[in-house]
């Protein structure tokens, strides 16, 4: 049923049970929020977006209220601006002051709130908060006194997620977020996933940051210094500057990072090119074997961990094959006193994660020595006054200079399928389509299938947990081939830890970068590679 | 004949009582009764203590008494209360019978003579019976003569957990009549039309609820009972449960069966162990006597009770917070709509009503709406339990009509002196606010929380009496420290907002350490913040506990402004309570040394040797005010 409501003495179209805030965002009005997350049930905590009812003088919680036949609402007059101000000033109260050393700066949306509504002062008293900070994480810091307790990172963690390692625990004053016993986000389920950092509209929960770590490395250290940038973190800084073409701006990056002092730079395309080969292997020897279950095939550390920790019964179906940073940290420390320093740039948390994980390690030493962000990329850059398009363009180090398209276009959505798919048909025929056949399209869940051998297979690539969860039963009667599992939504490319940027649709115009490069490319299948080749004929096995 | 067949009969066949059972009321018997009004307020009392030695009695003289536990009439400065019923005699009540009074009152008693006054509370005329001489009824009570008593008994002379007592009260002849005579619709109907309101604070219509519940088709709906009362002040809810649990049972049957409901759950506070322990025993006698669990009595009804024991949080009493601790989350309030009506408990339609409200449920089905609407006046009809406490003479629980005047009410719990010195009532607790003396003539009636044509609002029913040497500021800081401590903490008005509110009030409450021209500017903007906070956290507060909490500000502001504004700007408190404000100091020119002061000081604060002026240590002063009252030179001042 549709009807119209008036807004700020405009006539507004809507329907039935839309909430005010859809309406107010649809038609372009600005109401702030701190606790609102897009796709979640609206839980009404910050108040922040109260309009008040013109009939009644009544203010209600945009959020949270659907329209009503006659409502005539003021979104910003006199007494809701100073509610909000009321509002903010109170969170502000005993917010710590310490925003210069904040790692959220003038990304934090409460600093912007406060300064839309001219708020210059303390007007409230009140004692900053204090309170510990977990840093039990190689990931994720979560400094709790700037936390406003919208309660985003609960929600995400439990309805988006199901896994509520974090929740609120205490009442009244004493209120906190926190992990089991509070006992730190290592020892809890978190799966590392980073959705929280995010969301949190403050500096209470961010990223680990270890790119001072790294300059210090940079320069002291005698080691042979390695870097390896995730294909997403160069399309991601590409889209950031406006670079139309993916390769141009790899070898911007790559003349940058030499210009800096590293010795060797790779993008993270060989790893990725060796993980589609080996489970296409594997793949094909399950065909072979007529087997009936389905494999899954992931990369994602966080997924890898949730299946295990609390879906176990799908676990035995994971491909064991390590993920492409850790096959390229074994193929660069050939020997455990290696003289390698090896980085490696990801836009994933769950990758820092995976580093310290005891399988990853060598006599307790990481096999890679310092993960960093595409955020601390670009906070490396800034460091040594680098801008873009650099002056200077090289091309990686080999392997990485016969990359082929199917190493980019691995870290998007659905990537991991289509190259696969690719991969098995090469292997097989030699000849692909370089389209696939997509039979559904949901959005977190596409299925793909295609012919092999005159045999039709089924293939479902799966992104979010959500979308795992309603699929279990599929994947254990064997209704596919393979599915591909990650779980952020968007996949690798619109990872937690990308660059800041409040565009929404971002992860859609670096996959088309990606797609452009993937279209322009012939070589587009990993076993195209030269490497991939040396690679097969057991001249570069793994240690 | 079992429980059954016993239920069968005197509800659906209208046998009398004592024909099925050889059913006796204990106010008839040739032996001596004795009556042990017990409920929580009077185990605290030592009810406990005094029969056991009433047994004690009993084995070593060797007599036939009959002791019947029931339970308080809720007058608590007589705690604790025992009744006496010797054969040709009525009955005598005892008030504060201690157990080491228990041998020689029953010694006069049992042999016809009554014992002192100062145990002597009143008798229950009786015509039948042979009346004490000199001697007032219970009736005439003033603190009696004020309760319109429709809910609660006057003075209960049966067993709560016994069902065939209950039955000789009428009992379960309401359910009976809906299970055989009524459609769900008709007895939502009776309810609207009784205009019976919410008496947990709120004062919704009750049959609306049902109504909307009922016309939602999303089954399985749920019936649920607060008995979750936390407000500090009040425990009308726990009185009534201890009182007659199989009430609440009877109500909550009715309810579920006018919203086609199959489970009612009982959702109470696990701190009251009396109340738990004599619903499940209710429970249990209600499921034998079949009138719960599935197909009652052949009428294809299935009705099942169970209660839920909820953690003590304040905010659990909220409907939403009370379906979420329910669902086995945190306690913690939705944004409405969507109402519990549509989607509650486990996303399905629910009720919940308060105790007291769904105590009103069985008489309005039994005897009509019209009789519910003889008591009270109009907009608020019937009764309303109010937890008296505070500066008053008899406090206890009340059930006073609806429309009767504070001042009334205040004339019957105190004594005529104490009603002078009155400076205050706080009814609502937390979420209430301060009544001035002006306005003692205002009726007791429910205020729409919106348009408010008064300050009266009712909470959960404390009434809490103020005088001369309370501090409205205090008090004030009392209620915001509950709220802080008791706010779920997920709306920042509610949040934030009581605890800077706690902060101003601690702030212009306490001494300011220094006399700088900034702290001084920071008290001063103090009232004008309370005020600003104050508003916005009514209007944007997620649920009642927030929207509430500062209404005793308010009215403390609006009434008391001068007690606000002494403490600010003359750093005074006249009542004396916000100690930390005085500054004791020893005028050099007065003092004689004698030393006195130095022995009373239990803080070892003062210091000097004898026969030369001595010295106040501010540091180690905790403001008792011992060597003020001790001088007899004026040489100590109070700044």
């Amino acid at each position: 049923m549709e009807f119209t409501i008036t807004i700020n003495n405009k006539k507004i179209k809507v329907s039935n049970n839309e909430k005010i805030l859809d309406v107010l965002r649809r038609i372009g009005i600005n109401i702030p929020t701190l606790c609102n997350v897009p796709g979640l049930s609206p839980t009404g905590a910050c108040r922040l977006c109260v309009v008040e009812l013109n009939d009644t003088n009544e203010l209600v919680p945009s959020c949270s209220t659907p329209v009503r036949v006659g409502m005539n609402i003021s979104t910003h007059s006199n007494k809701v601006i100073n509610a909000r101000r009321v509002i903010v000033n109170l969170l502000l109260s005993n917010h710590p002051d310490n925003c210069l050393y904040c790692d959220k700066r003038s990304y934090c949306e409460l600093h912007q709130i406060a300064e839309n509504l001219n708020i210059t002062d303390r007007s409230f008293p009140g004692e900053p908060k204090k309170s510990k900070s977990d840093r039990s994480s190689p990931g994720i810091l979560r400094e709790m006194s700037k936390c406003i307790l919208c309660g985003r990172c609960v929600r995400i963690c439990e309805e988006m997620l199901g896994i509520s390692a974090i929740d609120i625990v205490n009442r009244g004053k004493n209120i906190e977020i926190e992990t089991i016993f509070k006992k730190g986000l290592f020892y809890s389920n978190c799966i590392h996933c980073g959705l929280c950092i995010k969301y949190c509209p403050t500096g209470a929960i961010i990223e680990k940051s270890y790119v001072q770590n790294l300059i210090d490395k940079l320069n002291n250290s005698e080691k042979e210094k390695v870097i390896v940038i995730s294909n997403s973190t160069i399309a991601d800084i590409s889209n950031f500057y406006g670079i139309k073409k993916f390769t141009d701006c790899r070898n911007n990056i790559v003349g940058a990072l030499k210009d800096i002092g590293f010795d060797k730079v790779f993008t993270l395309s060989p790893g990725n090119e060796i993980f589609i080969y080996e489970n296409a292997v594997k793949i094909l020897n399950h065909i072979k074997d007529k087997s009936n279950n389905t494999l899954i095939v992931t990369d994602c550390p966080a997924a890898k961990k949730y299946v295990k920790s609390e879906l176990s019964e799908l676990s035995p179906l994971l491909t064991s094959i390590p993920s492409p940073q850790q096959i390229l940290a074994k193929f660069f420390k050939k020997s455990d006193d290696s003289n390698v320093f090896m980085t490696v740039v990801t836009p994933c948390v769950a990758n820092k994660y995976e580093a310290v994980q005891s399988s990853n390690t060598t006599k307790g030493v990481p096999d890679i020595d310092i993960v960093i962000s595409s955020n601390e990329l670009l906070k490396l850059f800034n460091t040594y006054g680098i801008e873009f398009p650099y002056s200077r363009k090289q091309i990686p180090d080999n392997p990485s200079n016969s990359d082929t398209s199917a190493g980019p276009l691995f870290e998007t959505k659905g990537g991991i399928s289509e190259t696969l798919i690719r991969e098995l048909l090469y292997q097989n025929q030699k000849s692909y389509p370089k389209k696939l056949f997509e039979i559904k399209n949901d959005k977190n869940f596409i299925e793909f299938s295609f012919v092999l051998n005159n045999q039709q297979f089924k293939i479902a690539s799966i992104h979010g947990i959500s979308s795992l969860k309603e699929k279990v039963e599929d994947i254990l009667s064997g209704k596919y081939l393979f599915v591909e599992l990650r779980l952020c939504e968007n996949a690798c490319i619109d990872g937690c830890v990308q660059l800041r940027d409040d565009d929404p649709d971002k992860f859609k115009k670096i996959k088309k970068l990606i797609l452009d490069y993937d279209e322009t490319n012939n070589s587009d299948t990993a076993s195209k590679n030269p490497f991939i080749k040396a690679y097969k004929n057991n001249n570069l096995k793994q240690k | 004949m079992t429980l059954k067949d016993i239920t069968y009969n005197y509800l659906f066949k209208s046998t009398e009582l004592f024909e099925i059972n050889n059913f006796t009321p204990d106010l008839n018997i040739d032996i001596p009764v004795v009556f042990a009004f017990r409920s929580t307020c009077s185990i605290i009392a030592g009810i406990d203590d005094t029969i056991s030695y009433i047994e004690k009695y009993i084995n070593e003289n060797s007599i036939n008494i009959k002791i019947v536990e029931t339970s308080c009439p809720g007058l608590c400065s007589f705690d604790p209360v025992i009744g006496v019923k010797i054969p040709g005699r009525t009955l005598i009540l005892l008030k504060n019978l201690y157990y080491y009074e228990v041998f020689s009152v029953f010694d006069s008693i049992l042999n016809h003579f009554l014992p002192d006054t100062k145990f002597l509370l009143a008798q229950i005329y009786d015509q039948k019976y042979n009346s004490w001489p000199e001697f007032p009824d219970f009736f005439s009570l003033k603190q009696v003569k004020i309760q319109k008593r429709n809910i609660l008994e006057p003075i209960k002379t049966y067993s709560p957990i016994s069902i065939t007592d209950y039955f000789a009260k009428n009992g379960f002849k309401g359910f009976a009549k809906v299970l055989t005579k009524l459609t769900p619709s008709e007895v939502c109907s009776i309810i609207e039309n009784s205009e019976l309101k919410g008496r947990g604070g709120g004062g919704f219509f009750t049959g609306k609820k049902w109504r909307k519940a009922l016309e939602n088709n999303n089954n399985p709906k749920y019936f649920i009972c607060n008995a979750d009362e936390s407000d500090p002040g009040s425990v009308a809810g726990r009185i009534l449960i201890e009182t007659d649990p199989f009430k609440l049972i009877e109500g909550m049957l009715i309810g579920a069966y006018a919203i086609n409901a199959s489970k009612a759950i009982i959702y109470v506070r696990n701190t009251y162990k009396l109340a738990i322990e004599r619903l499940k025993k209710a429970i249990e006698q209600t499921k034998s006597a079949g009138l719960s669990g599935d197909d009652i009595f052949g009428s294809g009804i299935n009705l099942s009770i169970e209660i839920v024991t909820g953690p003590v949080a304040y905010v659990c009493g909220e409907e939403t917070a009370l379906i979420s601790s329910l669902e086995g989350s945190r306690g913690m309030p939705k944004p409405k709509p969507p109402y519990p009506s549509d989607k509650g408990f486990l996303e399905k339609p629910t009720i919940v009503n308060n105790v007291e409200t769904i105590f009103n449920i069985p008489s309005i089905i039994l005897y009509g709406a019209e009789s519910f609407k003889q008591t009270g006046i109009k907009e608020s009809f019937g009764t309303k339990l109010f937890t008296i406490s505070g500066k008053v003479d008899y406090p206890g629980v009340y059930e006073i009509e609806l429309g009767t005047s504070i001042a009334d009410v205040l004339s019957a719990v105190c004594d005529d002196e104490s009603v002078n010195s009155i400076k205050a009532v706080h009814i609502g607790g937390p979420s209430g606010g301060f009544i001035h003396p002006d306005k003692f003539y205002e009726k007791l009636v429910f205020n729409d929380s919106k348009n408010k044509s008064n300050d009266i609002w009712f909470g959960a029913g404390s009434f809490v009496v103020l005088n001369k040497s309370n501090c409205i500021v205090d008090v004030c800081k009392y209620f915001l420290d509950f709220d802080v401590n008791e706010s779920c903490g997920k709306c920042i008005p509610c949040r934030e907002g009581t605890r800077v509110l706690y902060d101003i009030l601690k702030r212009i409450s306490e001494r300011p350490p220094t006399n700088s021209k900034h702290e001084t500017l920071q008290r001063f903007k103090g009232v004008t913040q309370l005020e600003e906070i104050a508003v916005v956290m009514q209007e944007t507060s997620l649920c009642g506990l927030g929207q509430n909490a500062p209404i005793t500000i308010i009215t403390g502001l609006k009434y008391f402004r001068d007690e606000f504004e002494e403490h600010i700007y003359e750093k005074k408190c006249d009542a004396g309570v916000c100690r930390d404000l005085k500054l004791y100091n020893i005028n050099i020119d007065n003092c004689v040394g004698c030393g006195l002061c130095v022995k009373r000081c239990p803080a070892d604060a003062i210091i000097g040797s004898l026969h030369t002026a001595h010295f106040i240590v501010q540091e180690r002063c905790i403001k008792c005010g011992n060597c003020f009252k001790a001088c007899k030179f004026n040489a100590v001042n109070i700044i």
